[in-house]
């Protein structure tokens, strides 16, 4: 039932880092969204923005990086083990 | 003596050339999938999406540090797997045989390759190659040359697996994009995803070259110990810089000239595409093909591709999926590793029969032959980056554009024929 097991985890990290990120990116886009000028049609400015919601948003763009920033070092892992014989994951080396 | 030596030395400098076109096809056979959802949606202009996937493939081919030898165990018997003897071949084979085997199932997925990329069919490079090398295997040794459970554990369950875990996965990430994003102004929402989109297309290339350029550098570094021109041993410390170099490169310019014929299908046919879409396909790609080669079960990138961009489409309502062409594209995956794998034996039996040198030189001659004759084909309706875009025919479903038609006389009587341009060409493609 190897082959099982396996299916289920990449099922499940598939799920959370697959569709877990662009949700969260999403979520940023909304945040911005609620925190910018509301324009109305003709360009006149309906409602400042919240310059904290636009914060928040960052914040959130800024996790969505990091995660990315994570993803980079794990396709990168073996290449930085093998030259500096640091290894950043708990697991995963040939 | 010599003349054996200098005759397998002859195969093996027809090997390497033939493994970097197979790495060649490689490349421009899976551009599609990182860049074909960028390439639909404007995120990237067509010639950019090709540069940056080159780019990023290239630098990923050159971060494989610890390339197995032992690449042809996952579904031939023909090298020993551990020990001091890792790579070498098995007892009762000789090198001039091995390396053929390795040139026939080379020509076996080269072959396959092009005829799906004619038909603009995503199709996996890593089934082509393997079906080859079964083919070719089973010609040379019979069928126990064939490492059977390794098939069907490595290749075959998870080949069945990967689009429908893809599909899930971007169908879930689809819809919640766009049940977060429902209040969020279109332009706003195009805007923001399209470099959401960037990102993450851009990570499948990284991930597409630490992972595939690694094949072709395992079967030269295969056909070098056999030969016994590299050591074993070294393997493990960095294969001479040549085979990297190489490999790299030619993965590279194949993913820059970028099959745009299979983005065509990809970005248009398939689903018509929008920005959100595209980003939670390609970073449900990402995620899997990540995740899978970490859990020793490494799946296609071309399926787990072609399943996100289905997906994307099941995961927003409304979505238009063009259910023919993914049809299409399932009848040409499963009859990748039998097509393929009869080619590999049809080379091998031609090479056998010929004499090794002889017939080594005349498969080589015959895939040369084949190739040209496929390109030309694909010369006759070009698509390129200045067209890789244009609205899907609905009535052919064909690749070809509607507008690409030439001048054809309608068949219907009484219609001038002076020039209209058809729809629905007569052509075959």
């Amino acid at each position: 039932m190897d082959i099982v097991e396996a299916i289920g985890k990449v099922l499940l990290v598939g799920l959370v880092f697959g569709a877990g990120l662009p949700a969260l990116f999403a979520v940023g886009m909304r945040v911005h969204s609620l925190g910018s000028d509301q324009v109305a049609d003709e360009g006149t400015i309906v409602s400042h923005g919240n310059p904290a919601m636009r914060m928040l948003a960052y914040a959130i763009f800024g996790l969505v990086a990091l995660v990315i920033l994570v993803a980079l070092l794990w396709i990168t892992r073996q290449t930085i083990y093998y030259y500096t014989d640091i290894k950043l994951f708990p697991f995963g080396y040939k | 003596m010599m003349k054996d030596m200098s005759g397998e030395t002859l195969i093996l400098v027809l090997l390497v050339i033939t493994a970097l076109g197979f790495d060649f096809t490689n490349g421009f056979h899976d551009t599609g999938n990182a860049m074909a959802t960028s390439i639909a949606t404007g995120a990237l202009k067509p010639k950019v999406a090709v540069a940056l996937s080159a780019t990023l493939n290239l630098v990923g081919a050159f971060l494989s540090v610890e390339v197995a030898a032992t690449i042809t165990k996952e579904v031939l018997n023909i090298q020993q797997t551990s020990g001091d003897d890792a790579g070498q071949i098995v007892a009762g084979l000789t090198p001039t045989t091995a390396l053929l085997i390795i040139f026939a199932g080379l020509i076996g997925g080269i072959l396959w390759n092009l005829f799906t990329w004619l038909f603009g069919l995503p199709s996996s490079s890593s089934h082509a190659l393997f079906g080859g090398l079964i083919g070719s295997g089973i010609a040379a040794i019979g069928l126990s040359g064939v490492n059977w459970h390794g098939v069907f554990a490595k290749i075959i369950v998870p080949a069945l697996l990967a689009p429908v875990i893809a599909c899930v996965v971007a169908a879930c990430g689809t819809w919640l994009v766009f049940a977060i994003t429902r209040r969020i102004a279109e332009g706003r929402k195009e805007q923001g995803f399209r470099y959401g989109q960037i990102a993450s297309a851009s990570l499948v290339s990284l991930a597409h070259g630490t992972g595939d350029a690694q094949k072709t550098m395992g079967v030269i570094a295969m056909a070098l110990i056999v030969t016994g021109h590299l050591d074993a041993s070294t393997v493990s410390h960095g294969l001479p810089l040549w085979v990297v170099a190489s490999c790299a490169a030619a993965i590279a310019i194949g993913t820059y000239l970028g099959g745009w014929r299979i983005i065509r299908t990809l970005g248009k046919g398939l689903v018509e595409i929008s920005s959100p879409q595209g980003m939670a396909a390609e970073a449900s790609s990402a995620a899997i093909i990540l995740t899978s080669s970490a859990a020793g079960m490494a799946l296609s990138t071309t399926q787990v591709a072609t399943g996100s961009i289905l997906g994307s489409g099941v995961g927003k309502r409304g979505a238009q999926v063009r259910w023919a062409v993914a049809g299409r594209m399932a009848v040409a995956w499963l009859t990748t590793l039998p097509a393929a794998g009869l080619v590999g034996a049809a080379s091998f039996y031609i090479a056998h029969l010929l004499g090794n040198v002889a017939g080594g030189i005349a498969i080589f001659v015959l895939l040369v032959a084949a190739s040209a004759y496929m390109y030309w084909r694909a010369q006759q309706n070009k698509i390129d980056a200045g067209n890789v875009n244009d609205d899907w025919d609905e009535t052919t479903g064909s690749i070809v554009p509607a507008d690409l038609g030439t001048i054809v006389p309608t068949a219907v009587a009484g219609e001038s024929a002076s020039g209209t341009t058809a729809g629905p060409t007569a052509r075959s493609v």
